[in-house]
């Protein structure tokens, strides 16, 4: 889970997951705590998605977009 | 641009009671130079050491290393904008340089900062780190800062200083000796000039650029800190630069970042691609991309940016060095894939990794398109330093300063000679 | 004078006459003398030395039977004793160059200098860089005389025990080892002629070849995460605070483990990064759980979609660490997750 995901598809991590940045890899201190909460939840099911899926070789998966809200009436 | 060098040669540095050069020898008002530093109220202590190649010293703590130099003609002065200096575009006109001497700042730094970021390496006490010192004799002497005369200005704070903080006093210090002893120049018919006229094309020969990824320091100490290698003083981190060749030759990229100072970065390839102007391709442009950034699409970018930039002057062809590896060294292979990729041919220079025996990569990270590189090796210099006589840097240098010191086996983050611009003939080759 | 070095020179069934495609199951066989490119390998190395025995196999023979193949080859090496093997050119056919390289690393094993040619992207090559010493070809038989020529200088230069000069200089493709050399330039002027011959379409070569990626295979995905039992590592430089062992904010060689037993999430309180690569503010003063998600994980144990979170912690420094020492981590950390089957593993690195 990085960041940086060129530099472990590189040396040869067969399961990378795209990370927010290098000083906060699972989270975004931007977001609201919500938000960042869900998107720390985001991406750490991509990593675990990550784990029952097969591979042939190094190969990055994108954390998934959040649901569509659905506007308040 | 069309830039005039006036070269005054020093061969030798006399601390004495006034402050002039005649034929080759710089004597400087010791007095009177240590007192202006002195001004500064946040300078406990300053001195002057003139270190000659061939010494039994060494050098450490060296803060950052400069060549002196004035303008005489010309907007701007030297090294602008940072210490607050005007930020006048440069490159045009006359500049006058005391050649074969430098200026090193020397002082150790204090540990911390205000908002609690630290010193690089300062967290934790008796970590082996990187050996920063400068042998002017004997098997160590590697550096091209072995070959010249170096005015070393040892300085102490007062207590309190924070890292930042103190860290301008000393930029400031060494722009100001600068100033003092360039100032010797003006009105004199330099022995030597040596003119580069950067606007003369010629439509047979290719378009080169000089691209060097730097980094900046904002990441550790914020937008604004002057621990960064800055351009017209501005270290943080922005999207990449063109300046032109004699910009950079008159001081528009300056700051150390870590152990990486100044000096090489204007006193190398610059100068030599620009003696090549004319006769092997036209030297149309500098492309700073300052590395550093924390996601890897804003590297992504700065490369993406750089490669248009490049295209945007015409160039076909590029030179791409970097200056620390590590997780920045992505913006640099990014750089280079992404001029490749824009049909440029471009050539990598750069320290490598250690090879481990085999087992590990010259480079952490790479792309297929990355075909073309020069290596100037690992950053190690595996020889015994030899116990020396003098130490300059700090006021009391520890005992141990003196004695032999261990080869020094290169690899990221353990580097001795830094050469990212290729100033030594040592390299590393496969077998 | 002294008498000439014996050599044994290995071909495939094509280039040993014996035939073509129909021939490649041919078994080792043995002709005496030089056959075929042997003449010009026998002419380049002119009265210095002489090609005794020509080893003849075919190319699938020797890649599918490959034990039989080096028992046979073992035996003719064995009897004879030459003082080098000469293998190929086997240009751009792999099967062939992979047959070139078993039998030099076996003349090796036996104590017997050996040298083999082909081209630098052959599978041979690929398979045992290392190991071999390969003359660097094209991939045109044309130019067999001179590539035979480098190789009978090559063999030359180490039957008498001289030391070789680099890949680029000696013809020979790269073995991954890289030394320090002294340039007659400095690196500047050299990136400069680089440049320069490449706008100009002239040869040149890099200094470096890019190789040595590992290329690992890919664990078997798991079956059911909510049956799985995931560990946690961090390469952020994560450790309860005062870091009382001592972890290194760079060029570390040691992981440690921190026990999570009754922990649900990183306080800052409690918790800090040493890493000293990157601005670790945030960790240090928002929440340390962005470098290992452990509120996050321990949630999601909570909630059943993983059955359970490793009770201990691996914690280093990502930060300028010899390969060396990664390899040796990682697999430290793999041994003991294996011990307690352990499914999968979450690893942040900043």
């Amino acid at each position: 889970m990085t960041a940086m995901p060129a530099i472990p598809l590189a040396v040869g991590a067969n399961r990378v997951v795209r990370g927010v940045r290098v000083s906060h890899v699972c989270g975004d201190p931007a977001l609201s705590a919500q938000k960042d909460w869900e998107l720390g939840v985001r991406i750490v099911e991509t990593a675990l998605n990550s784990l029952v899926t097969a591979v042939s070789g190094p190969t990055l998966f994108e954390p998934s977009e959040p649901e569509p809200q659905e506007a308040a009436l | 641009m069309r830039l005039e060098i006036g070269t005054f040669p020093v061969k030798d540095i006399v601390l004495g009671t006034t402050t002039r050069w005649a034929d080759g020898v710089l004597e400087i008002n010791e007095d009177e130079l240590v007192a202006m530093i002195m001004e500064e109220p946040s300078v406990s202590w300053a001195g002057l050491e003139v270190a000659r190649p061939g010494d039994r010293t060494r050098i450490m703590e060296m803060r950052d290393t400069i060549e002196p130099k004035v303008k005489v003609q010309g907007p701007g002065t030297v090294y602008p904008g940072i210490s607050g200096r005007p930020v006048d575009t440069v490159g045009r006109g006359r500049t006058h340089r005391l050649n074969g001497m430098t200026i090193i700042p020397c002082s150790e730094m204090p540990r911390v900062n205000p908002d609690g970021s630290h010193w690089w390496g300062a967290r934790l006490e008796g970590t082996p780190g990187e050996v920063n010192y400068v042998d002017m004799s004997g098997p160590g002497a590697v550096t091209p800062f072995s070959s010249t005369i170096n005015l070393c200005v040892p300085m102490e704070w007062q207590e309190g200083s924070y890292t930042d903080d103190w860290n301008r006093v000393v930029q400031a210090a060494m722009v100001k000796v600068n100033d003092y002893l360039a100032q010797t120049t003006v009105g004199l018919e330099p022995p030597e000039v040596q003119t580069y006229d950067l606007n003369q094309r010629d439509s047979s020969l290719p378009n080169v650029v000089f691209v060097p990824v730097l980094a900046s320091g904002e990441y550790r100490y914020g937008p604004r800190t002057s621990l960064s290698t800055c351009v017209y003083g501005i270290g943080r981190l922005t999207q990449p630069w063109l300046l032109q060749p004699t910009e950079v030759l008159d001081g528009a990229i300056c700051g150390a970042y870590q152990y990486n100072p100044t000096w090489p970065i204007i006193e190398t390839i610059v100068p030599h691609m620009c003696a090549r102007h004319g006769t092997d391709f036209n030297f149309v442009g500098c492309i700073v991309v300052r590395s550093n950034w924390e996601a890897q699409a804003e590297k992504q970018l700065m490369a993406n940016r750089a490669a248009q930039l490049a295209i945007d002057v015409g160039a076909q062809g590029a030179i791409v060095t970097t200056n620390v590896r590590g997780q920045r060294f992505l913006e640099t292979v990014l750089t280079v894939q992404a001029l490749e990729r824009a049909g440029i041919n471009t050539i990598l220079m750069t320290e490598e990794e250690d090879n481990e025996n085999g087992s590990a990569p010259p480079l952490l990270v790479s792309n297929p398109e990355l075909v073309a590189a020069v290596s100037n090796g690992t950053g190690g210099v595996e020889v015994t330093f030899p116990k020396v006589e003098r130490v300059i840097g700090v006021r009391k240098p520890e005992p141990h300063w003196a004695e032999e010191m261990g080869p020094i086996h290169g690899r990221y983050g353990v580097s001795h000679l830094h050469d990212f611009y290729g100033f030594g003939k040592q390299g590393y080759l496969d077998f | 004078m002294a008498d000439p070095n014996t050599v044994v020179h290995f071909l495939n069934q094509f280039f040993g006459g014996i035939g073509a495609e129909e021939q490649a199951y041919a078994p080792v066989q043995e002709k005496e003398g030089p056959v075929g490119p042997g003449r010009a390998l026998q002419a380049a190395l002119g009265d210095q030395a002489a090609v005794v025995s020509t080893i003849v196999a075919g190319d699938n023979y020797f890649t599918e039977e490959v034990e039989s193949a080096k028992a046979a080859v073992a035996e003719i090496l064995d009897r004879i004793k030459p003082d080098m093997v000469i293998a190929g050119p086997a240009f751009d056919a792999g099967r062939y160059g992979l047959a070139c390289a078993e039998v030099c690393r076996l003349a090796q094993g036996m104590g017997i200098p050996a040298v083999t040619g082909m081209f630098p992207d052959n599978a041979g090559v690929l398979t045992y860089r290392k190991e071999i010493l390969a003359v660097s070809s094209g991939i045109d038989i044309s130019e067999m005389a001179s590539v035979v020529g480098r190789m009978a200088r090559l063999a030359m230069k180490l039957a008498r025990g001289e030391e070789l000069g680099p890949a680029s200089e000696e013809g020979y493709v790269p073995r991954g080892i890289r030394r320090e050399v002294m340039h007659d330039r400095p690196g500047y002027e050299r990136a400069v002629d680089m440049l320069n011959a490449r706008l100009a379409g002239k040869p040149w070569v890099s200094e470096m070849l890019i190789t040595g990626y590992d290329v690992v295979p890919p664990a078997t995905p798991l079956k059911n995460l909510k049956e799985s039992t995931i560990a946690l590592v961090s390469t952020g430089g994560l450790v309860p605070r005062g870091n009382e062992d001592r972890l290194v904010g760079s060029r570390a060689e040691q992981f440690f483990r921190y026990s999570l037993e009754g922990v649900s999430s990183l306080s800052v309180e409690d918790w800090e990064s040493v890493h000293g690569g990157f601005g670790t503010l945030i960790l240090n003063t928002k929440n340390p759980n962005y470098a290992m998600p452990l509120q996050t994980v321990r949630y999601l144990e909570d909630t059943g979609a993983i059955k359970a979170v490793y009770p201990w912690f691996f914690s280093t420094t990502g930060n300028a660490a010899a390969v060396s020492a990664g390899r040796r981590m990682g697999a430290e950390i793999a041994a003991e997750l294996n011990e307690h089957h352990i499914d999968g593993v979450l690893l942040v690195a900043t």
